[in-house]
């Protein structure tokens, strides 16, 4: 037999260190703490077989509402018009970077390329959650499978973001249309102009502030890619997207550049994770500045995707 | 069962379904606040520091999959629901029905903390002009979810769905 319970009186105190214990926790996600950090992870892996047994429960319910409030079967036949739609902007943007790249030489270092590293396939099991969360999703992959914080992540039409959170089966990745998101952008033909590229929310182009020589006319509809220098998170030569618009900034002291993303982000089902840690490019690059004379950085060569075949395929 | 333990299993089965379940049955691009809701309805219900201990389990528990800071929806919702604990008290009809338009104001104000507190911790995805709308859409769904999810929290305190009038929800006298 149930008791009725106590609802009684209210006490300010519980509320001061239940306001206390959040502040708390804010702070320490802040700072990082390694522990803490882990802690999360943990309690992530306990209830996400809850998580997936849900999902494959509902999925049906949710299915059958998003396809009556988007379009249902002419939904479908966009999404794979997309699709294909973006990858032949990726093959356009990395027959343009090949030929840039043949004509530098540096294709003949010995240095594996973007289309050599281990990489895995991933579902995509869930988007943005709640509504103020519009540029994550999830995939069902994670630290088993080798997947680590900062990797980058590429559909059929190339860069669309990075792998932010890991848990042990599912991993969050955070969309390159974030306005946190930044990557080290070349465009393709004109190897001086190297920039930063930073997210600019759903339906805008990514945006190149700075860096950019305003004496260099860029032409629109150049390819953009990653330029894998220094620290950089993401290995070079990953289609990024054209240049939709170029113009000089208020004070003509750089260009702005208008990044059309190459790779379709309204529609992902399936996307692949570069295996790929910034440090490894560090090393690589290391080893073969010791054999090369130390004069030349050298850049991985083109990266040309395969189109993801199986859902469970890990290429070594 | 006691009363507690009614309370966790309901935070946790609120969490999941949130996130497998409402999260995908959004009304014009707008996902129901359930976890949101019942905390306020716990608020409601139980009173202002129960609803305080339950908004903060609930925030909790979502944070852990949101990309937000960790913590932001566990201080945002147990504020909430302790006021709506608070104004619960001052009124006289909290049945199950009148206590719906409490569960969406109570969502109202709990998003509008929720972004505030996104702001001063410098979240870039928090104020958007989208805002408003969410408010406004979340706040509806608040309407519909808000009786059923009060009647749920009644059956975790343990008190009597009866007529409002005749029940005070915080201990307090008929």
């Amino acid at each position: 037999m149930t008791r009725r319970h106590e609802a009684g009186r209210s006490r300010p105190h519980i509320l001061l260190v239940l306001v206390i214990a959040s502040v708390t926790l804010l702070t320490l996600d802040f700072r990082n703490v390694g522990p803490f950090a882990s802690l999360q992870t943990t309690a992530r892996d306990v209830l996400n077989p809850f998580r997936s047994a849900g999902e494959t429960v509902f999925s049906p319910v949710t299915g059958a509402w998003a396809s009556v409030f988007s379009g249902g079967a002419d939904s479908d036949e966009l999404d794979d018009l997309r699709a294909e739609n973006a990858q032949l902007r990726n093959e356009l943007i990395a027959q343009a970077n090949a030929e840039d790249l043949l004509g530098s030489a540096l294709l003949q270092l010995d240095i594996p390329y973007v289309g050599n590293l281990d990489r895995v396939v991933a579902q995509v099991v869930a988007g943005s959650i709640g509504n103020f969360d519009d540029f994550h999703i999830e995939i069902d992959k994670g630290s088993a499978d080798g997947i680590g914080v900062n990797m980058p992540v590429v559909s059929e039409g190339g860069l669309i973001g990075r792998v932010e959170e890991v848990s042990r089966n599912r991993s969050r990745i955070v969309l390159i249309v974030d306005p946190e998101f930044n990557v080290g952008v070349r465009v393709v033909g004109y190897d001086e102009e190297l920039a930063l590229a930073r997210g600019n929310r759903w339906g805008n182009p990514l945006l190149v502030t700075e860096d950019v020589n305003p004496r260099v006319p860029i032409e629109e509809g150049v390819g953009v890619v990653t330029s894998g220098l220094g620290n950089s998170l993401y290995p070079a030569n990953i289609p990024v997207g054209f240049i939709s618009e170029a113009r000089l900034d208020q004070g003509a002291l750089t260009q702005v550049l208008e990044i059309e993303p190459s790779g379709d982000l309204e529609t992902l089902r399936f996307v692949t994770v570069l295996l790929f840690e910034a440090d490894d490019l560090e090393e690589e690059l290391q080893l073969d500045l010791g054999t090369n004379g130390g004069d030349t950085v050298p850049t991985p060569a083109v990266g040309v995707f395969d189109e993801p075949v199986a859902e469970d395929e890990t290429t070594p | 069962m006691t009363a507690w333990a009614r309370a966790a299993l309901t935070v946790i089965t609120a969490v999941l379904l949130q996130l497998t379940l409402f999260d995908g049955l959004r009304v014009a691009g707008i996902a129901p606040e359930v976890a949101l809701g019942l905390a306020v309805a716990a608020g409601i219900t139980g009173g202002s520091t129960n609803g305080a201990i339950i908004g903060f389990a609930t925030g909790l528990a979502l944070d852990l999959f949101l990309a937000t800071p960790f913590g932001l929806s566990a201080l945002a919702f147990c504020l909430v629901a302790y006021l709506a604990g608070m104004f619960a008290n001052s009124v006289s009809d909290t049945s199950w029905v009148a206590a719906a338009p409490l569960v969406a104001a109570g969502t109202a104000v709990g998003l509008c903390l929720y972004v505030l507190f996104g702001e001063i911790l410098g979240q870039p995805n928090f104020y958007t002009p989208d805002l408003w709308r969410i408010v406004l859409v979340a706040t509806t769904i608040g309407l519909v979810i808000g009786g059923p999810l009060t009647k749920l929290m009644r059956w975790v305190w343990g008190a009597p769905n009866r007529p409002a009038t005749s029940y005070r929800p915080l201990g307090l006298v008929n």
